[in-house]
């Protein structure tokens, strides 16, 4: 029944993919290039978050007010028919520094889309399983650190909405049996809150996005070629919706004093409907009624709903299903490529075109006619055949599959016509 | 199926093009117009540079974004980021909708590729 | 010296990618096409898998014409296979098709599971090119 549903899952995505490459032909069919979508917009969050970092202030004094600096609205007024900054307001923003910042905001919501589209779609097409495992481990990993990532961005902010996601993760830690306490604390940097506990919370964001890119590398190391960066057209399709929404929707701090003063200033008023931060936060008042990130939050509305040791079971388990994923229903591995090492020249051509690196060049003993052989790491071997297809020599056959019958199978169609 | 992807990609490939040259070159010129006309620029740079420099500048770039004729559609009050700094905002807008027409014109260029069915074609 | 064998029926050998079209619904017994029995297939795993020499072995053996079917491009299911047959067969990948094959019998097609009917129509469109070479002879 499983893998009933793994395809009639297969062929909705192929239907869906199919009324797609009409419109945009096979070759730049974004939903063909799910993988390298989220590792490019990956890459708008880290320039937009380098320049984010030139000016932030990792202290709870200069947190919030940093980031407001970035962001605010160019307020102005009129002085002899010209605009001017308005001098009343010291937070007059830096051109452009809301919209890196609804760059940055923008694309870790769709970097967030794409992966889970991505893993959707790796699971639909029934190609997580068996040999497979290893990106698919590591892709959920992946999908741990940029949740991760992605929460500590929100707390940097120092809003009222990043104290409460604090307040619920020290709970959420606590509620752990022995190490619950100790991990609460070095969430933090201590016993309290302090400067530290912004350097820490800074420390998790630019730790995690690095350690995103060495997933990255556990994820392709058993990809040969893989497609690091999706088509032309479907990079300026991603470029351009992220630019359209951090312009449209930039990350502004209308605060209320803004609306007041300039309420009839239709150029502020219209950004009021998407507010990037909340108040300030305020240590010790706990405002509960934040505006929730529904991709990067949903653990905390778990833990609202159902409470700490629930939210920590059904997290568990939808971490251990992704985890075994792999490893049922299990295939039959009976075809795996065979080298024979008397026909085998080591011309290296199967081994090159292996499309999950299952084999390597060994040199020979010396005194051999050739320098190398080809040997079949048979874990890694998907049975495909493309190594067979690659060998001028023979060498390398499907036991089930083998090119004699494929030979006579041919000569037999050839004789049926005759 | 040839002729009328044919068709397509044309029609996609050209709109595209225009449509991507006027969404562009409006954030471009709202940016970029009063930096390159006025200062720091107009006094110390451009008074410096050679007069085929600057007149090749002014040939490309109009002397105001007024100049650009169609703007009145995108930009209703004709002003650059210098006059009004919420153009910034309409700046990048622009920027967007362009490249995401430029993958329309790109798809039409995929369209005028044929799709080989033979190797020797 | 190539193979002169008189045939009262043309035939097409096709090698076909089991992940591709849907092609055990497309066949009769004899592995011939239900839409074109002129067509005969031998199902494979992956078109990756094809070697060039066998293609130009169906032609030398009497074939009229041979093509492969693979996944769709940038959808196969091992990942590479159809771009490793595609660049094996335009000759910018070893092994490649020999310099004396005549590439304009030789025949290659990307398709996903649901593509049946535009599979059909593109075969129809290669025979009546090869079937125009003849012509020319």
């Amino acid at each position: 029944m499983y893998r009933k549903f793994l395809k009639t899952t297969k062929s909705l995505t192929v239907s869906l993919e199919k009324g797609l490459n009409a419109l945009t032909t096979q070759e730049h069919n974004p939903l063909y290039f799910h993988g390298a979508l989220p590792l490019y917009i990956f890459w708008f969050l880290i320039f937009s978050g380098i320049m984010l970092w030139m000016y932030y202030i990792p202290t709870l004094e200069r947190a919030w007010s940093s980031v407001n600096y970035i962001t605010s609205l160019p307020v102005l007024g009129q002085v002899d028919g010209k605009w001017v900054t308005d001098a009343t307001n010291a937070s007059t923003g830096i051109p452009y520094g809301a919209v890196v910042r609804g760059v940055h905001r923008w694309g870790a919501a769709g970097m967030m889309i794409a992966t889970v589209l991505h893993m959707l779609r790796v699971y639909f097409t029934d190609r997580h399983r068996s040999w497979r495992w290893l990106p698919w481990i590591s892709g959920v990993g992946l999908l741990a650190v940029l949740l991760f990532v992605g929460v500590t961005g929100y707390l940097l902010v120092w809003d009222n909405r990043a104290y409460a996601l604090v307040v619920f993760t020290q709970e959420f830690l606590r509620s752990l049996p022995l190490v619950g306490g100790a991990l609460a604390d070095f969430f933090v940097a201590g016993g309290q809150i302090t400067d530290y506990t912004l350097t820490r919370f800074f420390f998790f964001h630019i730790a995690g996005a690095t350690l995103i890119f060495v997933l990255i590398w556990v994820h392709f190391i058993r990809l040969k070629y893989p497609a690091v960066t999706p088509s032309r057209a479907t990079n300026f399709l991603t470029f351009g919706f992220i630019l359209a929404a951090a312009g449209s929707y930039p990350a502004v701090n209308v605060t209320k004093e803004l609306l007041e003063k300039y309420a009839s200033d239709s150029r502020i008023t219209q950004y009021s409907d998407y507010i990037a931060s909340d108040a300030p936060a305020h240590i010790g008042t706990l405002v509960t009624n934040i505006r929730y990130d529904a991709w990067y939050m949903f653990p905390y509305y778990l833990i609202d709903k159902l409470g700490a040791g629930w939210a920590w079971a059904v997290l568990g388990i939808a971490v251990a299903l992704l985890l075994v994923a792999p490893f049922y229903p299990k295939d039959i591995r009976d075809n795996i490529a065979v080298v024979t090492e008397a026909k085998c020249t080591g011309c290296t051509f199967c081994s090159l075109d292996c499309p999950f690196e299952a084999i390597d060049m060994v040199e020979r003993t010396p005194g051999s006619k050739f320098k190398l052989i080809a040997v079949v790491n048979e874990a890694r071997c998907s049975q495909c055949g493309v190594c067979v297809g690659a060998c001028p020599f023979l060498a390398i056959e499907l036991p089930n599959t083998h090119s004699k019958t494929i030979e006579a199978d041919v000569m037999a169609l050839l004789d049926q016509g005759a | 199926m040839k002729t009328p992807r044919n068709t397509f990609g044309w029609i996609f490939l050209a709109t595209g093009l225009v449509i991507f040259y006027l969404l562009a070159a409006s954030a471009i010129a709202t940016e970029l117009n009063d930096v390159l006309h006025g200062p720091p620029f107009t006094s110390m740079v451009r008074d410096h540079m050679p007069h085929f420099l600057n007149a090749a500048l002014d040939a490309v770039l109009p002397l105001k974004v007024q100049n650009l004729p169609y703007i009145k559609y995108f930009n209703p009050q004709h002003l650059s980021t210098n006059d009004n700094p919420f153009e910034q905002f309409n700046v990048v807008k622009w920027m967007g909708w362009a490249f995401i027409v430029g993958a329309i014109a790109d798809i039409g260029t995929a369209y005028l590729t044929r799709v080989k069915t033979q190797v020797e074609e | 010296m190539t193979d002169t064998v008189e045939k009262k029926n043309k035939v097409i050998v096709g090698f076909v990618c089991q992940r591709s079209i849907p092609i055990q619904d497309m066949i009769d017994e004899h592995k011939a096409l239900l839409d074109d029995p002129e067509v005969k297939v031998v199902i494979l795993p992956c078109s990756g898998m094809v070697k060039p020499t066998q293609m130009e072995m169906a032609l030398t053996k009497g074939a009229d014409a041979t093509f492969v079917c693979g996944c769709a491009i940038g959808d196969c299911h091992y990942r590479t296979g159809n771009l490793m047959i595609r660049a094996r067969l335009e000759g910018e990948r070893n092994p490649k098709l020999r310099k004396t094959t005549d590439k304009r019998k030789v025949g290659m097609f990307f398709f996903t599971m649901k593509d049946k009917a535009p599979f059909l129509e593109a075969l129809k469109g290669f025979k009546d090119s090869v079937a125009a070479i003849g012509g020319e002879n």
